[in-house]
């Protein structure tokens, strides 16, 4: 004898071998429909895993660049050094600065040599003294700017902030581009599989109404629809997953092509990995609310 | 109520159901079923012997009236539920109603499978009820490679599976010949004999004064004659 556990444990299993394969034969029997599905969702879950990639990446090169990104205001050659270390002082009194770095002109024109190697006739006193002022946020670089020109002994500001802006805007664009095509193709992707619901729903109306009849539950007889949809997001997903491989590397040597001195040092397989299952489990849910639309509409 | 319901199986009082626009399809019908009976409700094509089965059956709701089957009210059942109480029951249809992509054997065996029995008890219990209606080696055909007295069979079989309180059909030999009709009608008699309770609405009248059981005549709805043998 059964304990009333091991029944229940019975009737689930027993249920969702059946469910399945009344789901599979859904599938089965509307195959041009499935197909459609799975083409559908395949692209709209790749598009999603390629944002995850591009958000991931962008976010990466963003806060790289934003790290990098330092105010350089340089002092007049009258300042004194009571003046220079007011500034200093004032400077790091701001609250959006991190950091704040003097560099004499003695260090800027050593550096200045290290990286270009044949400028051997300037001389120190060209080049004045400067702080470099690292902002605890690259957005935050504007404001700084604001403050930094009030101070006195100040000649010029290195304004870096135009060049971040561009990159922010760019990000900006390909996100809300990305956004776009997924909400685009994620809507076709709904709307497919709820229509080939509705078709499955539509084809098997001989077998619901003799499960009715016979006293099917209202589970019993939805159920098979449900993982239909779940079949169509989960296949889709598989597929886009496979995708996702070739397209990661591709996009991975793209990256490196563009923004060589942003080092990636994050483990992309890991990466790659959590991203699949992502896009299996929006599959899965998306097909899931899908076929539910459908149900619940013409399975009342 | 109890004490008025024991002895009988199926009480319907006062029955009533009509649809739009101005169409009584039963209208004040009331009838009792012993235990173990085999009842005949017979009346010509539009009599309302059909809409009378479906309301016994809990697949329709009636306008008003009440029915009790076994010890339970039905009629305050909400239809939500209705099928709580069909699983009680078996049904045969003129037109068999048998899922073509299932095999003989899950055609019958699905009625149990969605009460939850573990497999060997469904596997048992579908072959002992296809046994019963002569079909155990057919088991594993699809309903398309039987003939209609077969797939009559089958739907019997589903119907009788799960040992329902009560078998009902209806026109169970509308689709089928005369020497298929009168075997199905051997079958019909032989499941009443290990005891179970059959009404049976048919139109035939060849079949009703063969098998001479209490038979309630219907037309326009009502009940205008009860014939008892």
């Amino acid at each position: 004898m059964l304990s009333i556990k091991e029944g229940r444990l019975m009737k689930l299993l027993t249920d969702l071998r059946r469910e399945l394969k009344e789901a599979f034969i859904s599938f089965k029997r509307n195959g041009i429909t499935s197909f459609g599905c799975i083409i559908i969702s395949t692209i709209a879950l790749l598009s999603l895993g390629i944002t995850i990639l591009i958000s991931v990446y962008g976010n990466y090169a963003t806060a790289s660049i934003g790290e990098r990104l330092k105010v350089t205001a340089f002092f007049k050659p009258s300042a004194t050094e009571e003046q220079i270390n007011e500034v200093v002082l004032k400077a790091k009194s701001i609250p959006q600065v991190k950091d704040v770095e003097f560099v004499s002109s003695e260090r800027a024109l050593e550096e200045l040599k290290q990286n270009f190697k044949d400028l051997d006739t300037v001389e120190t006193s060209s080049i004045p003294p400067s702080i470099r002022i690292t902002p605890k946020n690259s957005n935050d670089v504007k404001k700084i700017i604001e403050e930094i020109n009030n101070f006195t002994g100040i000649a010029s500001i290195t304004d870096v902030s135009a060049i971040a802006d561009s990159y922010f805007k760019m990000v900006r664009i390909v996100y809300l581009i990305s956004i776009s095509i997924i909400i685009f193709f994620f809507t076709g992707f709904i709307f497919m599989v709820a229509s080939a619901t509705s078709l499955a729903i539509y084809s098997f109306r001989k077998e619901i109404e003799i499960m009715q009849l016979i006293g099917s539950s209202r589970g019993y007889v939805r159920n098979p629809f449900l993982f239909l949809g779940v079949f169509y997001g989960l296949i889709g997903g598989a597929i886009s997953s496979l995708f996702m491989y070739p397209v990661s590397k591709e996009f991975d040597k793209i990256y490196k092509s563009f923004i060589f001195y942003v080092p990636i040092e994050f483990n992309s397989l890991r990466l790659l990995l959590i991203i699949c299952l992502t896009v299996l489990l929006v599959g899965v849910l998306g097909g899931i609310i899908a076929s539910a639309i459908s149900v619940k509409r013409y399975l009342r | 109520m109890v004490s008025e319901i024991s002895g009988k199986i199926l009480i319907a009082k006062d029955l009533t159901k009509s649809y739009p626009p101005n169409i009584t399809a039963v209208n004040h019908i009331s009838l009792s079923v012993d235990r173990c009976e085999f009842l005949f409700i017979m009346g010509e094509s539009g009599a309302g012997k059909t809409t009378l089965i479906r309301l016994l059956s809990k697949q329709e709701e009636p306008d008003s009236g009440e029915l009790f089957i076994g010890r339970k009210e039905i009629t305050s059942i909400p239809a939500s539920q209705g099928y709580k109480v069909r699983r009680e029951l078996g049904v045969v249809f003129q037109d068999f109603k048998l899922i073509d992509y299932k095999t003989v054997f899950e055609n019958v065996s699905f009625a149990l499978e969605m009460l939850g029995y573990p497999d060997k008890y469904i596997r048992d219990k579908t072959m002992e009820a296809l046994s019963l209606v002569g079909l155990k080696e057919k088991s594993k055909l699809f309903p398309k490679e039987l003939s209609g007295g077969e797939q009559q069979r089958v739907a019997v079989a589903r119907a009788i599976v799960n040992d329902p309180l009560i078998l009902f059909a209806d026109e169970p030999t509308g689709n089928l010949d005369w020497k298929t009709s009168f075997e199905l009608m051997d079958l019909f008699l032989k499941i009443n004999k290990k005891g179970s309770t059959i009404v049976m609405a048919t139109h035939n009248e060849d079949i009703v004064k063969k098998l001479k059981r209490r038979t309630i005549v219907i037309d326009k709805g009502r009940k205008i004659d009860e014939i008892t043998y």
